[in-house]
């Protein structure tokens, strides 16, 4: 089955939402070693960029994901942080379905987390979710 | 002597600017993913009427060439840039980060958004570079 990612009409003008839904969709068909990753995931995960004011929340369902505008229910993950932060979660390279935390990018995201810079709500009840949503947003080659 | 936003004369300043700066030949030394295109959209109540697009080429931390051009032209460019001229005017002032721009939908990106991800702070480094143009704006 092809991965399946819509864009819901309620984000159109949500630039934040257009990127990652375009950012999804191109890394799956460039990787495609990543469609397996995509598939396994079923959670709701909202992503906030603070500075930006601008939320988004992806429904992924074993092979699709909709990209809704704001927060939209009770979301298993919520990641909070600013524009160059959330796009910095991408650059983490990915060995095995696990971060790479000894890269620069990695170890930036660990200081980010540690530092409060980097909200993962959710993080500690759903680590599988967290791990499989980093493989598919990874752009690391 | 101010140059005015947009034209032929700036977009030279602005390959100047960019070959001129150390940190962005470090930051872009990567970039082989071809010309970006800027367009700047029409607005008839600052005597804009037509849509404007630029194009810089560079190449390894390089701009090889920056020139106006057609909008046909810019479309077929692998990364095209789209914002209203106050959007451009508030990157160019530093006002407006390009990332933040683009996550609020001030700025629209056509492109291979992975290859932009991975060059992230190139593109910063890239845009940065107007501020540093002595800039004449059409409403002011």
């Amino acid at each position: 089955m092809e991965p399946s990612i819509i864009l819901d009409e309620s984000a159109r003008e949500n630039g934040l939402a257009i990127m990652l839904a375009d950012l999804i969709r191109q890394n799956l068909e460039q990787r495609p070693e990543k469609v397996k990753a995509f598939n396994l995931l079923r959670a709701a995960v909202a992503i906030t960029a603070t500075d930006a004011e601008v939320s988004l929340t992806l429904y992924f369902n074993h092979g699709s994901c909709v990209v809704l505008d704001g927060l939209v229910g009770k979301p298993d993950l919520h990641i909070e942080a600013e524009s160059e932060a959330i796009l910095g979660l991408s650059t983490v390279p990915v060995r095995c379905y696990l971060p790479n935390l000894l890269d620069p990018s990695g170890q930036k995201m660990v200081k980010d987390l540690l530092g409060g810079a980097l909200k993962v709500h959710g993080m500690a009840f759903h680590p599988l979710t967290l791990l499989l949503l980093t493989n598919v947003f990874s752009v690391s080659e | 002597m101010p140059i005015d936003f947009p034209s032929e004369e700036w977009t030279k300043a602005y390959k100047e600017a960019i070959n001129n700066d150390p940190e962005y030949k470090t930051a872009g030394a990567t970039w082989e993913a071809g010309p970006l295109a800027f367009v700047v959209s029409a607005e008839p109540a600052i005597g804009m009427e037509q849509d404007v697009a630029f194009v810089l080429d560079v190449h390894k931390g390089e701009c090889r060439d920056a020139y106006i051009t057609e909008m046909d032209e810019a479309q077929k460019q692998p990364f095209v840039i789209t914002g209203s001229y106050a959007q451009w005017k508030a990157v160019i002032k530093k006002e407006l980060d390009p990332i933040k721009g683009m996550m609020q939908g001030k700025l629209k990106l056509k492109g291979n958004l992975p290859i932009i991800v991975r060059h992230v702070k190139a593109a910063q480094v890239l845009v940065s570079n107007a501020a540093r143009i002595d800039t004449r704006f059409m409403d002011e």
